[in-house]
Parts: C-alpha cells; sequence; structure tokens
C-alpha cells in the first residue's frame, strides 16, 4: 500500500516538473533571469567599485521574483487548468487521495524551482566575481556562462529539429546544466586566465543567501499551489504579490505594533516576514551569514510550508472538482 | 460463466434521493443540477443516462466518481462511498471533455494512467500494447497527444478508462469525436464488457447509441429523472405488431392484406424495411477497404485488448448483424 502511494506521489510529481518546464513561460522566465544575471556585470558603468555589490542583490532579488512567477505560472498551469480543463478529475477518478495529487502538485513544481534557484545561485556567484574587479570584467567567468546558456539553447533548437524533441523542456535542462558546467569551468581559471584551485576566486558566502531565498520562494510556492485550486492566474499572482509585499514590510506594518495590538499581532504572526530570508546585507564588508541562522530561517519556513500546505489540502479535500 | 451468472442483482452503484446544488462564490444556492434522484444499476448492466445539455448527467456522474459531493441524499459505489479512494482501483472513466495532458505521447499517457494503479512495470507495458493495438493507435505510439485529431485523443481516452480493467465504467459521451467505425467498436467493447459481467454506466446525446447498447437508461430533464426501465418496456408498442417476410407476387400480397384487413378490421402500414445507415456505412467502408490497404489516421483494429476479452486471450472485433 505504502510502495503503491509512493509510486504514484513520485509519477504524479515528476509529470507535473515535467509539465511545468514544458510550458514556453516558464522557459521565457528562466532564460531571462539567468541571462539577465550573466550580462548584468557588463551593463554596469559608473559603479564606483561597487558592481559586485549591485550584481549580487540584483541577481538575489530577481531569484526571489523569478521564483514568485514562475511558481505562480507553474501552480496555476499545474492546478488550476487541470481542474479546468478535466486533467484533474482524470486522475482524481483513480485511487488517487486529494492530499496525495495536491502535494505531488506542490513537489512537482518545488522541484523545478529548486532547480531554478540553483542555476540563479551559480550565476550569481559567476556574474559577482565577473564584476568582483573596478574597471576591469573579469571575461574568464563570464565568457563560459554567456557562451553555454546560448549553446544550450542553440542545442535544444537542434534536438527539436532533428528528434522532435520538446524545445521548452530541453532548452529549461540544458541551460541548467550549462549554468553548472560554467560554474565548474571558470571555478578551475582565475582572472587571468591561469589554472587554479577549485572555486578560489568565488564568494561561497553567498551561497547560504541564496538557499535562504530559496527556502522563501518554495514558501510563496506553496502559497500559489494554495491559492491555484480555486482561483485562476491573475488573482493567485496578485495575492502572491501582496503577501510578499505585505510579508517585506511586515515588521513596519504590523511588528511594532504587536505588543499593543491583538490584532497586529496575529498579522504579525500569520503572514511570513520575509525580511528573515533575505540576509544579503549581511555579506557587506565580507560578512557571511551563520549556519545556525539559516537552521532557524529553516525551521521557520518549514512551520509556514507545514501550514499552508495543511490548509491547502484541507480546503482542496471538500472541494468540488467541476470540470 | 453464463450471461445470467455474470448480470446478477448484485447493486454495484445505489443513489438515493441524490441532490446536487451548486453555489456562487459567497454560498448562496445557485443552481439545482440534481433534484433528488434515486436508481440502481446492477452488476453487468449497461446503464444509460440520457438526457439534453444541463440536465444533470454529467454532474450525476461526477457524485458517483467522488469529484463532486451531493447536496443531499445517499451515494453507494461498489458497496462503498464515493470518497473511498479504494473503491476506484475497480473503476475505469472516460471524461466527457478532452484532458489529456499535450505533451505526452500516446504510449506515455498510457503509461501513466497505469502507474496510478497497483500494477507491476510489466503488466503496465503489456496493458499499453494491447491497448494501443486495441484503439489502433500502434503506429502513433510516440506521438504526443496534443498533435491527436479529436477521435484519436477520443481513442486514448477511452484506452485510459480501461487500464486497470475496471469493474465498473463509466463513459461520459464515448462516441463523441468518434467517426462511425469508431463508435461501432466502442459499442462492440461496451458489449464486450457487459459481456464479462462489468457494468458499465454510459451518459450520451446520441440516442441511437444508447439504444444499441444500453439494457436499461434514465431519461433526466431539469436534474430529475424523467423516465426510467430496460430499453425494451420503453420503447417497444405492445399494442402494435410487425410481420417481416419476402417480397410476394402482387395475388399473395392483395391476398395477405385482404385476410389482415377482414381479421384486424383496420388498414395495415406497408412499407420495405430500411438498412440504418450505420449498417450502410461500415458495409460500404468494409468494401472500400479491401479494395485499397493503406489508410490514414486510424488504422485498422485489431480487435479487443486481451485483458478485456472474456477469456483473456485475444479476441477479434464482433461484427454485429
Amino acid at each position: 500500500m505504502m510502495f503503491s502511494r509512493i509510486k504514484q506521489f513520485t509519477r504524479l510529481a515528476g509529470l507535473t516538473a515535467i509539465e511545468t518546464i514544458r510550458q514556453p513561460i516558464c522557459l521565457l522566465l528562466t532564460v531571462t533571469c539567468i541571462l539577465f544575471v550573466a550580462v548584468l556585470p557588463l551593463l554596469l558603468a559608473h559603479q564606483l567599485g561597487e558592481a559586485g555589490k549591485m550584481v549580487r542583490d540584483s541577481a538575489f532579488s530577481l531569484q526571489f521574483i523569478g521564483g514568485l512567477l514562475i511558481g505562480s505560472f507553474a501552480a496555476c498551469s499545474s492546478i488550476s487548468s487541470e481542474i479546468r480543463s478535466g486533467t484533474a478529475a482524470s486522475i482524481l477518478s483513480k485511487p488517487v487521495s486529494r492530499s496525495l495529487f495536491f502535494l505531488a502538485k506542490f513537489a512537482g513544481i518545488s522541484a523545478v524551482m529548486i532547480a531554478l534557484c540553483t542555476a540563479m545561485a551559480l550565476a550569481c556567484t559567476i556574474s559577482t566575481r565577473t564584476a568582483s574587479f573596478a574597471y576591469r570584467i573579469d571575461w574568464w567567468a563570464a565568457s563560459p556562462l554567456i557562451a553555454l546558456c546560448i549553446l544550450a539553447l542553440f542545442t535544444a533548437a537542434l534536438t527539436n529539429y532533428f528528434w522532435n524533441r520538446p524545445f521548452a523542456s530541453d532548452a529549461f535542462g540544458f541551460l541548467i546544466a550549462a549554468v553548472i558546467i560554467a560554474f565548474v569551468v571558470s571555478a578551475f581559471v582565475g582572472p587571468d586566465g591561469k589554472l587554479t584551485s577549485f572555486a578560489a576566486h568565488y564568494n561561497l558566502a553567498l551561497f547560504p543567501v541564496s538557499l535562504l531565498i530559496t527556502m522563501a520562494v518554495l514558501v510563496l510556492t506553496a502559497v500559489a499551489v494554495s491559492l491555484a485550486t480555486r482561483l485562476h492566474i491573475v488573482p493567485t499572482l496578485s495575492l502572491c504579490s501582496a503577501l510578499l509585499l505585505v510579508g517585506l514590510i511586515s515588521d513596519y506594518l504590523f511588528g511594532r505594533h504587536a505588543a499593543d495590538h491583538a490584532v497586529a499581532a496575529f498579522l504579525y504572526g500569520i503572514i511570513p516576514n520575509w525580511q528573515h530570508f533575505w540576509v544579503v546585507d549581511a555579506l557587506n564588508g565580507g560578512g557571511s551569514v551563520p549556519w545556525i541562522y539559516i537552521g532557524w530561517a529553516g525551521l521557520y519556513a518549514l512551520v509556514y510550508l507545514t501550514g499552508v500546505l495543511a490548509l491547502g489540502i484541507a480546503t482542496f479535500r471538500v472541494m468540488d472538482v467541476r470540470a | 460463466m453464463s450471461d445470467e451468472e455474470k448480470k446478477t442483482d448484485v447493486a454495484v452503484l445505489r443513489a438515493e434521493n441524490l441532490t446536487k446544488i451548486f453555489r456562487d462564490f459567497w454560498r448562496r444556492p445557485k443552481v439545482k443540477a440534481v433534484d433528488g434522484i434515486s436508481f440502481e444499476i446492477r452488476r453487468g448492466e449497461v446503464f444509460g443516462v440520457l438526457g439534453p445539455n444541463g440536465s444533470g448527467k454529467s454532474t450525476t456522474l461526477k457524485m458517483i466518481l467522488g469529484l463532486l459531493f451531493p447536496t443531499q441524499g445517499s451515494l453507494e459505489v461498489l458497496g462503498r462511498s464515493p470518497k473511498d479512494v479504494g473503491a476506484k482501483s475497480r473503476i475505469g472513466y472516460l471524461p466527457e471533455e478532452s484532458y489529456l495532458y499535450p505533451y505526452l505521447t500516446a504510449e506515455e499517457t498510457l503509461k501513466f494512467y497505469g502507474s496510478l494503479f497497483k500494477l507491476s512495470d510489466k503488466e503496465i507495458r503489456s496493458r499499453t500494447d494491447q491497448l494501443l493495438e486495441m484503439i489502433g493507435l500502434t503506429h502513433a505510439r510516440r506521438r504526443t497527444v496534443g498533435e491527436f485529431s479529436k477521435g484519436m485523443a477520443r481513442r486514448i481516452g477511452l484506452a485510459q478508462a480501461l487500464v486497470n480493467d475496471p469493474d465498473l465504467v463509466i463513459l461520459d459521451e464515448p462516441t463523441s469525436g468518434l467517426d462511425p467505425l469508431g463508435c461501432r467498436q466502442v459499442k462492440d467493447l461496451i458489449q464486450t464488457l457487459s459481456d464479462r459481467g462489468k457494468t458499465v454506466l454510459l451518459s450520451s446525446h446520441l440516442l441511437a447509441d444508447v439504444e444499441d447498447v444500453c439494457d436499461r437508461i434514465a431519461i433526466l430533464y431539469n436534474g430529475r429523472i424523467q423516465a426510467m426501465g430496460s430499453i425494451r418496456d420503453l420503447l417497444e408498442e405492445r399494442h402494435r405488431v410487425r410481420l417481416t417476410f419476402p417480397e410476394l407476387g402482387p395475388e399473395s400480397m392483395k391476398a395477405v392484406l385482404d385476410n389482415i384487413r377482414r381479421i384486424a378490421g383496420t388498414e395495415p402500414d406497408l412499407d420495405h424495411p430500411r438498412k440504418d445507415l450505420e449498417r450502410f456505412f461500415l458495409d460500404v467502408v468494409a468494401e472500400a477497404r479491401k479494395q485499397y490497404e493503406q489508410h490514414s489516421g486510424v488504422s485498422g483494429s485489431a480487435g479487443f485488448a486481451g485483458f478485456l476479452s472474456s477469456d483473456g486471450t485475444r479476441e477479434k472485433h464482433p461484427s454485429k448483424e
């Protein structure tokens, strides 16, 4: 019984992930995010030696916003559209429980979001290195990333032309692979073009920051998945964006009144405080994010994830699937 | 097992005072789609639900599948509540609309749906092959479903509904989008399933299809059952008789008619029997197929999938006379 449930879960989650990366909008946003981060150091001017910081901040902001957009679009195409087209009904008419269906959808979309966030973290690390010198660009870091990203898209076009393979999913996969290869290749080459020890010129302190943003993106994805069981893309995206904005200024809006007002305390408690996941300023002056902080933030995210998913399951279980 | 043994009085599906009210965003009642219907479907029966658009057919089917929850009344499917996920392993469902994953190939689609049941990978592969052959899409197994015509997608839909060899098959407009050959095949398949003791519940707008295959029907209008019973009981005009015999010469015919007029005291209707259009079409296509071996789109079916036929072996497509 348990094995059967696991099998159903993995098949549904896998299919959701594949369907998500086959959506042209997912590829469009992924390409935009990664290529923008890749070329960002080349576009900056008059940065007064702050290029690395600007690239880093912009890349992480893009990871956050890109994650929100892709998560919302994926949730709606995977759940909202499937409910309306009857695909969900065809699956729920099989021995698949609604909870399993819901969780598998979330797992499938989360897998795509994790792949995207990983690629963004690597691209951000490469681009930060590219922009780390004043008045000079580290082409040994920038070139492999840009060239391999373009090659990935070209290869996907070729596989589509010769083997009739789906372009969007192939391009997504090749793009992620391209960023990983670019990261590894550049890791062994210094700014002067000479071989160095692995990742000697990368700022690896960026990864914990990206990990925290990935956690926030997963919480936002869970919210989008829960909303998508009842709403279309526009209201889902609007509500998720509003939650992001309110959560970013939660300390100001509710935090300072929380001690005096029960309503403010309640809202401060239930609205995720995204500032806990936005710690990029900790890197200024060569600082880093302690792992204990990441552990606590991870627990905070886990509590929200569990709550949001439990709420989503509870409402989905009693919902009419009307397609 | 004889037909009589297969068709038993065991109720596979029982609905009691079933009512469904759809509500708006503010939870106010919006429309009463199903209004207190009660019926029972027995094992081995082919039961048809008829009605115009908006009469509550699809809503009833979705309540049976646990996709919609009744506002009032009770439902029992295969002895369990429709909410019971376990019962669904014995149900096959073909939805009305196109609902397949457009990026999956025909083969991937069937394997995916097969993987939702407790079937081994070997069994899933075997059933996928048999079902693709049965629906005549073996040559298109690697084409994505998004490229399929409506009829081809419908065939894949029918195959996915049968992948678990269900005891209760629920078909919502099964012949929608199919050509007459496909329709005939679906009807023959329904008959085969019924012969195996499977229960079939189908909803259709096509009255001729329902008349061909159903044992009993219910006609819904405005969410209520307006008529229910066996096709024979509902359609037979018991006070009239039709005689069919080879054409006679003018004098013999006159004698027969005179006798009828004298005995019955009324003027009999006289005409030549006609083939129905479906039979005529199938004859023409069968003749054409002999002459032209090659055809495009859907290829000829190789009969029914082995695991669906009565003795477990491949069975040739039975042709109805």
